[in-house]
């Protein structure tokens, strides 16, 4: 029956812990943003396999997101950045996402610029080309996140 | 801000931080680190400590 039965805790112990495990979350993703981008400009070839760090940024987030919306804490969240914010957290969730879309834009546009144009009048057009595609792409898409992140809150928001 | 009135109670018990800390489950650490100030405990445990001296949370949480 002793096995069952759990060792009393120690609080400021576990709060500690939990600060470790918040930090260790940012240092595995900014290895991960490390990785790519050492994959991306030092080590070109190895760019195509970047599959690891694309699922260990994007589970945790999801799973955040999953358990953020049971635990109900992003209505909490925003309602308190509303009682001391001047623009609403939807309004800034909505910025954030189409200002997120450009920059993607921007990049992608840049990227293909850079690598693939030979010429500074190709350089412009692949800039352009790329650039426009990826907004049509990644506006809605971010925008629809957005919507999405604003319709889990809104779900389980008790009055 | 030191918890004066923790440790007064505390004394007034004879208990040594180890004591207190074995009795109400945590680690003397974290008894020391609430009479230094350097901790701030939940109410769970500030009850804890409450019971543990026979004091009530105004005796040992409320600062004047």
């Amino acid at each position: 029956m002793k096995w069952f039965q759990s060792n009393p805790k120690d609080e400021r112990v576990e709060q500690a812990k939990n600060q470790i495990y918040r930090e260790l979350y940012i240092v595995v993703v900014g290895l991960c943003f490390l990785s790519i981008i050492i994959k991306q400009f030092v080590d070109v070839a190895a760019y195509s396999n970047i599959l690891a760090e694309i699922v260990i940024l994007l589970i945790p987030s999801l799973y955040y997101m999953v358990r953020g919306w049971q635990l109900d804490i992003f209505s909490a969240e925003r309602e308190m950045h509303d009682r001391r914010s001047r623009i609403p957290m939807t309004a800034k969730n909505f910025i954030y996402a189409g200002a997120g879309g450009v920059a993607i834009s921007l990049y992608f546009g840049t990227r293909s610029a850079i690598l693939y144009a030979e010429g500074s009048a190709q350089s412009i057009s692949y800039f352009f080309l790329v650039a426009a595609v990826s907004l049509m792409i990644y506006l809605p898409l971010l925008i629809g996140l957005a919507f999405l992140v604003e319709a889990i809150t809104k779900s389980r928001h008790v009055e | 801000m030191k918890n004066l009135k923790l440790k007064a109670a505390r004394a007034e018990k004879n208990l040594s931080q180890q004591e207190l800390a074995e009795q109400i489950g945590v680690s003397r650490q974290t008894i020391g680190l609430i009479e230094l100030g350097k901790y701030n405990p939940t109410l769970q445990l500030c009850l804890a400590i409450c019971k543990a001296l026979s004091k009530t949370l105004d005796d040992l949480f409320w600062e004047d």
